[in-house]
């Protein structure tokens, strides 16, 4: 049967492993429905730009009512986890800064080589390929050249990096005096014309880029949507995944568009799950054959191990003006601190300058009677550079995904989330500390400021929930996100790592993904 | 049976209040009313302090009430502004913003009555002091103070306060992240083109 005329494979979400599944499958000729739960929210994204950045506005036809987006949560994590997530046509990632890195070789195997999380089924060279096309396809600028803690690669960057700025120059040339290496950043913005995507002009606004520099997974769905083989089912969600009569195959799923009254069934030959983490694992028990007699047959390792990135951010303050913000996007890290020999007795970190001081400014007007007090509080920010640690943490089976007490607008209980702090967190923030210390004297700070433990914020990256192993004992799905026992319901997405690492995790999803892409495209 | 005061034995003794005791409740009740006034004030979150757009419908605006809130934005910032973004702002809010269009009219309107009335010139052709001394209202109504605050709100000037929170407010935000940045000493403000060249050099 011609592939097109094949039954459409049903994907669950429609962010950036979704997006990408779909652009793959669809480009090679098979069909994809993909069944967002979220409003639409247009691409390139310049009517957000304008409410953003001209009307000030808050536009609610981005927002899903509260009926249908929830959660509750226990244990000490403070942020707002909820809101962490963005449910809209493209997902969290029409909001992420786009930095794009690669795992370091040794986070796949941290439970051999350090003693603590578990080894993935895979290894760094099983995903380098993958890596390489992950940076084509989001259109990735960066270097390694002025990187020497960059892992392997076996080809170049697609895109020149974004330099460091003049502020930052200063600063790593300070910092290389004191032997600490401040180098580029690579991120999914095009530096310059890439496709038909344009060249940064550095409007600052990367969050809302309304040109379309920064990625989006709204362009690969407006791609997959442009060959006819691609159909979005927006405010729609998904209540559960029904199995075929001998309970080893994925049959269907029930969805219910959000304002209807009654719930519809799709069949498909493959269904891929793309909701994130937290909604990953709920479909999943939701699915649970232990609640439906037609239901997924599941493992207890569903829900477990939730891992978010730990973020903790500070401030350094200068004698001389440092004017951060002149560069909308990120530019000076460094990845010294990956592969720390007291690995194992605390985390691995990465230390990021963030020039973005948009929010900064926005709160110089709060309370303010005039002109001049706004200035008189924005002077101060201009010498000021924000720092952020990304620290990982050690995966642990209490922190988990189940089902809540309450419930949406159709009844289905929300998901739950319990996540705490653990000793090897507080090891590794002292660890962050310490480094935190060095960055500010070595830079000749005159204060230096980092944010208590108790304020990390996982930056959106959650992690866990379903992750990849070599059986059901080990892990929710294979290496290619197969649902063990069930082989053609697949997840994707974050859910799957075993373990997550300092750096930002969104390269690894879309490799990840490619990889599924591929395997589902060979197996279809 | 008839009225009570037909019965004497009925009704209970008849007690006369003392002129003491009346002054004293009359006391007692200012008191309370005042706590009550000085709680209004507050409270966060209370009515003093969380003036709501009434949700009329939205729809273009004057250009005249356009340059009388650009007028006022100018005054309450008090520092050099390019007026056109904040005209663009104000424009889009009354064209799409339940509430803002006729917020917009009745402030306009109430500031250029004003002026004509204190100096004798519209609000945007008025002298700078002139115009302040117009806006004055709006620094009461965000922090009322004292029972008489309370009164003038009380009496209209939570008008004011809508004024102050929906319009000079947002003028001063605006401000924080447009105009701000470029007398901070950038070359621009998020939002701008500003190219690739620039953030590499030395700050100007």
């Amino acid at each position: 049967m011609p592939r097109a005329d094949r039954p459409a494979v049903a994907i669950v979400g429609s962010g950036i492993a979704g997006a990408a599944i779909a652009y793959l499958l669809t480009a090679r000729g098979h069909r994809v429905e993909i069944f967002e739960r979220g409003p639409a929210y247009p691409y390139p994204h310049v009517p957000q730009f304008e409410d953003r950045f001209f009307h000030r506005y808050d536009n609610p036809a981005y927002r899903l009512p509260s009926d249908l987006q929830g959660l509750t949560v226990s244990g000490t994590y403070g942020g707002d986890v909820d809101h962490e997530r963005h449910m809209v046509i493209g997902g969290t990632a029409t909001h992420w800064a786009g930095i794009t890195l690669r795992m370091m070789p040794e986070d796949f195997r941290t439970k051999t080589l350090y003693g603590f999380g578990d080894d993935w089924p895979i290894g760094y060279d099983d995903l380098e390929p993958y890596y390489g096309r992950a940076e084509a396809l989001l259109g990735v600028s960066g270097t390694d050249a002025d990187n020497p803690f960059a892992p392997r690669r076996s080809r170049p960057f697609p895109l020149p990096p974004f330099e460091l700025g003049y502020e930052d120059r200063i600063l790593a040339a300070r910092l290389r005096a004191a032997g600490i290496v401040l180098h580029t950043t690579p991120q999914a913005a095009t530096r310059a014309a890439y496709g038909d995507r344009p060249g940064c002009q550095n409007f600052g606004a990367c969050d809302v880029c309304p040109i379309g520099v920064r990625y989006s997974p709204n362009y690969h769905l407006a791609c997959a949507v442009a060959t006819g083989r691609c159909v979005i089912h927006r405010e729609t969600s998904v209540r559960r995944i029904v199995a075929g009569p001998t309970g080893g195959r994925a049959a269907s799923l029930v969805y219910r568009p959000n304002g209807a009254a009654a719930d519809r069934e799709f069949r498909a030959p493959a269904i891929v799950l793309a909701g994130g983490a937290i909604e990953n694992a709920r479909l999943l028990l939701l699915s649970d054959r232990d609640r439906h007699p037609d239901g997924v047959p599941l493992t207890d390792v569903v829900g477990r191990r939730l891992t978010f990135h730990h973020l903790w951010s500070g401030s350094l303050r200068y004698a001389e003006r440092m004017m951060p913000g002149r560069l909308g996007r990120w530019t000076g890290q460094s990845h010294q601190f990956l592969r720390p020999p007291t690995r194992g007795r605390h985390g691995a970190v990465k230390v990021e300058f963030s020039a973005n001081i948009v929010p900064w400014s926005e709160d110089a007007a709060a309370g303010a009677r005039s002109g001049a007090e706004v200035l008189e509080r924005f002077a101060p920010l201009t010498m000021l550079r924000n720092v952020t640690l990304h620290s990982e943490t050690a995966p642990e089976p209490g922190r988990t995904v189940t089902l809540s007490s309450a419930r949406d607008r159709f009844g289905d209980p929300y998901a739950h989330v319990h996540y705490n702090l653990s000793q090897f967190d507080t090891a590794t923030y002292a660890y962050g500390q310490g480094l935190f210390d060095r960055f500010a004297k070595a830079t000749g700070a005159v204060d230096a400021q980092l944010r208590g433990i108790e304020t990390v914020y996982s930056g959106g990256h959650h992690m866990g929930t379903c992750r990849m192993g070599r059986d059901a004992g080990d892990g929710a799905v294979d290496s290619f996100g197969a649902v063990h026992g069930c082989p053609n319901l697949f997840v994707v997405g974050a859910s799957i790592f075993v373990g997550p690492a300092a750096v930002n995790p969104t390269l690894t999803i879309v490799a990840l993904a490619i990889r599924t892409a591929d395997y589902l495209a060979r197996t279809l | 049976m008839g009225r009570p005061e037909a019965y004497p034995g009925l009704m209970p003794p008849r007690r006369r209040l003392s002129r003491r005791t009346l002054l004293g409740a009359a006391a007692a009740a200012c008191a309370a009313a005042a706590l009550g006034v000085w709680r209004w004030l507050n409270e966060p979150g209370g009515p003093a302090w969380s003036p709501a757009l009434t949700a009329t419908a939205p729809g273009p605006v004057a250009d005249a009430t356009l340059a009388t809130l650009v007028a006022a934005a100018r005054t309450v910032i008090g520092r050099p502004i390019d007026p056109a973004h904040y005209a663009e702002y104000f424009r889009w809010r009354a064209e799409h913003l339940p509430g803002y269009r006729t917020l917009y009219e009745r402030f306009a309107a109430r500031i250029d009555r004003d002026a004509r009335r204190t100096a004798g010139c519209a609000f945007a052709g008025c002298g700078t002091a002139a115009q302040a001394r117009v806006l004055r209202p709006a620094s009461r109504a965000r922090a009322p103070r004292s029972v008489l605050d309370a009164a003038w709100m009380a009496a209209g000037g939570r008008a004011w306060a809508a004024y102050d929170r929906f319009i000079l407010d947002e003028a001063l935000a605006l401000f924080a992240v447009t105009d701000a940045w470029i007398l901070t000493g950038y070359e621009g403000w998020p939002g701008t083109p500003r190219g690739l060249d620039r953030y590499r050099r030395a700050p100007r």
